[in-house]
């Protein structure tokens, strides 16, 4: 690489970097030599493209120019009205005093220039200051205690927060509550620039941006909200606490700015939480990408759907979110076991950890989901805590990502169920046929079911074999069913007897002495003991869901027909180099075809051949075999043995020296 | 009616020809992050003027006249340093032709343009992510890579000069 490549180099990465001895050097070798000018505008060029494709911020520029032209046109149209009303209003003045008329009509011409330039001052003066005269958004809702301060108020206070490491809301929200003229916030009313609010414990507030953009600030928590430069752009301050928002697109008025003391998040339109204090910001993202700004250093972060940025002042990182979202009344939840350890976890036992333990065709998949194949998973003592929880409360919630292997069940077969070590069931879900049913101590079936009595109470009907996030509550009689987020008819009337709700046991599948046994893959699994509302339960399916997504990507994506058989070739260690090696897998299915909307990530499960990258882009991948890890569990292998299943495809630990080849087409 | 069809054909020359206007303000050295500022500066011109275009004329042609003028404008008044120089190289650069510029489908320059990113080793796709989804400055990459800000200079410059000849000749060979 040459010096003038070098500058070249500089010159793209920072302008300012090059001094004005260098920029006259740049300039003067591009104006002699061809070369270098086109060798410098290609750069420039390549840069742009990649700039216009990848940054967050430059995705909308069409409709950014639509705004702007919008936004000129709707200025032109309140000049004109604006000029027109200060004329009526002085002619109006005029005519009331028709002796000075008289007088001053001569000078009217000049009244009408100096008139109208300080109506050209005014105008602009006024279009600046809109943002303190129009409202920037409208309280849709309001629970609980929420009290609304000035904007000089407001300003005092985010100054105290972005000073203090601690609580200042304590503080905070005893002064206000405790005076006089305070301004309890209710819905339907304005929210101006730069006033702010603060939300009592157990409280909520809900408001509506004109362009559909919401924001929801939960309780304990101190929120401003304002309108940034001439486009008014959205800004948030997070003095403490959380707010969650859905951001409409936000075109050429610029992303909207979560503002908290450590941090900004940017937002061009997405779904977001975001959560601070006086020392850490931790954004959620739920949908889109979000820009984490550190405001120490300017160091940025880019979290997508499905991760968490933390900003602190040693830190800027960006994980997964863990599922589920919400942990409120969070009594118990699975790790599926990445690490071949599933288990229950216990988050109000801190945290407890119980094994799930495998019986029978059952095992744990490193996708993170649970296979289920004539067997199931038990968590002893489970039933137990979470009975007693739930007791406490009278109310539950109860969350699966299940995916069933057949909508042709002969027999009624459990998939969950908390169990005593009787066999007696305080609560128990089945599926019989493509129906799903759900057993509860003491309820009664329905007057007019046709259902066999056994089976309990129909809650939903499978159309396909695919995965389904099944949400259930339960309160004052009322079950509520949603279906990937889609809520089934409301049952009323729903009884359930609480001195028979007793359990010992949390059941995953068929229990060790079940007949029948439920086929398919659960991969998730969230217990509440509270009521949790729909909004949230549809965030968290589609999280859910993409989660799955993620993991399974061939099974889901690909969608192809397979048109010859598999063609697996067995060969031994210290052959010559296979294109892909792959063991303690069998294979599952083979997809042939157009893969044009796949990509072929296998290797996500990192135990392919150490690949971590996708292998082979969608466009060259002919043939894709699913495969499934079996991770160390022998029994599973024998079973496969005896049941005529291709167990040679499954060796029985990962220490097994055969090897397959996957060759490619 | 004549507003609507002006309105539509806005519409319909903006879509088709953004990303190429784009990359031409670039291509005179106005820095990436003042990029879109002057291309909306440059629309918003269009709209005014669009009655006064000539009717042979093809809007890119157009609105690259207004495209340099503006830069040159911009150039003149933000160089805080060296504004001569900076004027001169702009004047060069604007003579200068780049064959991803010419006049063709935008679909078709971003199909090669991710065509060609995913041919990178992930090295590189890294390193790009990190300039372009992050907007990092070459040292914070170096930090997070373990390397030096002069290595990544040169990586980038390397990555660039590769996905401008792919690009180009995925583009021949469409047209072919």
């Amino acid at each position: 690489m040459d010096a003038v490549e070098k500058l070249i180099a500089r010159y793209l990465d920072q302008r300012e970097s090059l001094d004005d001895a260098e920029i006259a050097q740049l300039a003067a070798a591009a104006g002699e030599s061809p070369e270098v000018a086109r060798a410098l505008k290609r750069q420039l060029v390549v840069e742009e493209l990649l700039g216009q494709r990848l940054a967050v911020d430059r995705q909308g520029f069409e409709a950014q120019v639509e705004q702007r032209l919008h936004d000129i046109q709707c200025g032109q149209r309140q000049l004109a009205e604006q000029a027109a009303q200060l004329r009526q209003l002085a002619e109006s003045q005029l005519e009331a005093m028709p002796g000075e008329v008289r007088r001053r009509r001569r000078y009217r011409w000049l009244i009408s220039l100096a008139a109208s330039m300080l109506l050209v001052a005014g105008a602009a003066y006024g279009y600046w200051n809109l943002r303190l005269v129009q409202p920037l958004a409208t309280i849709v809702a309001v629970e609980g205690d929420v009290w609304r301060v000035d904007a000089d108020r407001w300003k005092a206070m985010w100054a105290s927060a972005a000073n203090t490491e601690g609580s200042i809301l304590g503080t905070m929200l005893g002064e206000v509550s405790a005076e006089a003229d305070q301004i309890a916030a209710t819905s339907t009313e304005p929210i101006m620039h730069g006033e702010g609010f603060l939300v009592g414990d157990g409280g909520r507030m809900q408001l509506q941006y004109a362009d559909g953009t919401r924001v929801t600030v939960r309780g304990r928590t101190m929120v401003g909200f304002a309108a940034r430069g001439w486009t008014f752009a959205k800004t948030v301050h997070l003095a403490e606490g959380q707010v969650t928002a859905k951001v409409a697109k936000q075109g050429g008025r610029g992303a909207m700015e979560f503002e908290t003391a450590s941090a900004v998040a940017r937002v061009l339109g997405t779904e977001l939480s975001l959560r601070a204090n006086g020392r850490a910001t931790r954004l959620d993202v739920y949908e889109g990408r979000v820009q984490l700004v550190r405001r120490a250093d300017g160091k940025t972060a880019l979290v997508q759907a499905d991760e968490v940025g933390v900003a602190t002042a040693d830190e800027l990182t960006v994980e997964p979110i863990q599922w589920p979202l919400f942990r409120d009344g969070l009594i118990a939840r699975m790790d599926a076991g990445f690490d071949a350890r599933p288990r229950i976890i216990l988050p109000m036992q801190g945290e407890t950890e119980l094994p799930l333990v495998a019986h029978g065709l059952a095992w744990p998949g490193r996708n993170g989901a649970l296979t289920l194949a004539g067997g199931g998973f038990t968590a002893e003592d489970a039933g137990r805590h979470l009975v007693d929880a739930i007791r406490r409360t009278r109310q539950w919630t109860l969350e699966l990502l299940l995916e069933p292997k057949s909508l042709a069940v002969a027999e009624s077969a459990a998939l969950f169920a908390l169990q005593s070590d009787d066999g007696t069931e305080a609560l128990a879900i089945t599926q019989f046929g493509s129906s799903l049913y759900l057993r509860l101590a003491g309820d009664a079936k329905p007057a007019d079911s046709d259902d066999s009595s056994s089976l309990g109470r129909r809650i939903a009907d499978l159309p396909e074999v695919r995965p389904y996030h099944l949400a259930i509550r339960f309160r004052d009689g009322e079950l509520v069913v949603l279906l990937n987020g889609e809520q089934l008819p409301v049952q009323a009337g729903v009884s359930c007897d609480w001195e028979r709700w007793s359990a010992s046991r949390l059941v995953l599948g068929s229990a060790e002495a079940d007949e029948h046994h439920w086929l398919g893959t659960i991969s998730h699994l969230a217990i509440y003991n509270r009521y949790v509302v729909d909004d949230d339960l549809r965030r968290q399916a589609a999280s859910a869901m993409r989660f799955f997504r993620r993991m399974t990507p061939q099974r889901v994506l690909v969608r192809a027909v397979p048109t010859s058989p598999p063609r697996i070739a067995r060969r031994g260690r210290g052959e010559s180099a296979p294109s892909l090696v792959v063991r303690d897998f069998r294979v599952l299915e083979e997809v042939v075809g157009k893969l044009s909307e796949a990509r072929f990530t296998a290797a996500y499960w990192d135990v392919l051949d150490s690949q971590h990258a996708a292998l082979l882009p969608a466009a060259e991948a002919e043939r894709i075999f699913v495969l499934e890890p079996l991770a160390d569990y022998p029994h599973v292998a024998r079973q496969l043995d005896s049941t005529g299943e291709s167990a040679s495809d499954s060796p029985a630990s990962s220490t097994a020296a055969t090897h397959f080849v996957v060759e490619w087409q | 009616m004549a507003a609507t069809n002006t309105k539509l054909d806005f519409d319909a020359v903006l879509a088709e020809t953004h990303a190429r206007i784009r990359a031409y303000i670039a291509g005179m050295g106005i820095a990436r992050h003042e990029v879109d500022d002057v291309a909306q500066e440059v629309y918003l011109e269009f709209y005014k003027s669009l009655e006064k275009m000539p009717e042979d004329l093809a809007p890119e042609r157009w609105l690259k006249g207004i495209a340099r003028n503006l830069c040159l404008n911009h150039i003149r008044r933000c160089a805080r340093r060296g504004r001569l120089h900076h004027q001169a190289l702009a004047e060069i650069l604007a003579r200068t032709e780049s064959e991803l510029e010419s006049p063709g489908r935008v679909e078709s320059l971003h199909v090669a343009l991710d065509t060609c990113l995913r041919k990178l080793p992930p090295k590189s796709r890294e390193i790009l992510q990190l300039r372009y989804e992050q907007d990092l400055p070459s040292h914070s990459i170096a930090d997070a890579l373990g390397s030096t800000a002069e290595a990544i200079r040169i990586a980038l410059f390397r990555i660039r000069n590769g996905l401008r000849d792919c690009i180009a000749n995925s583009l021949a060979r469409e047209s072919a």
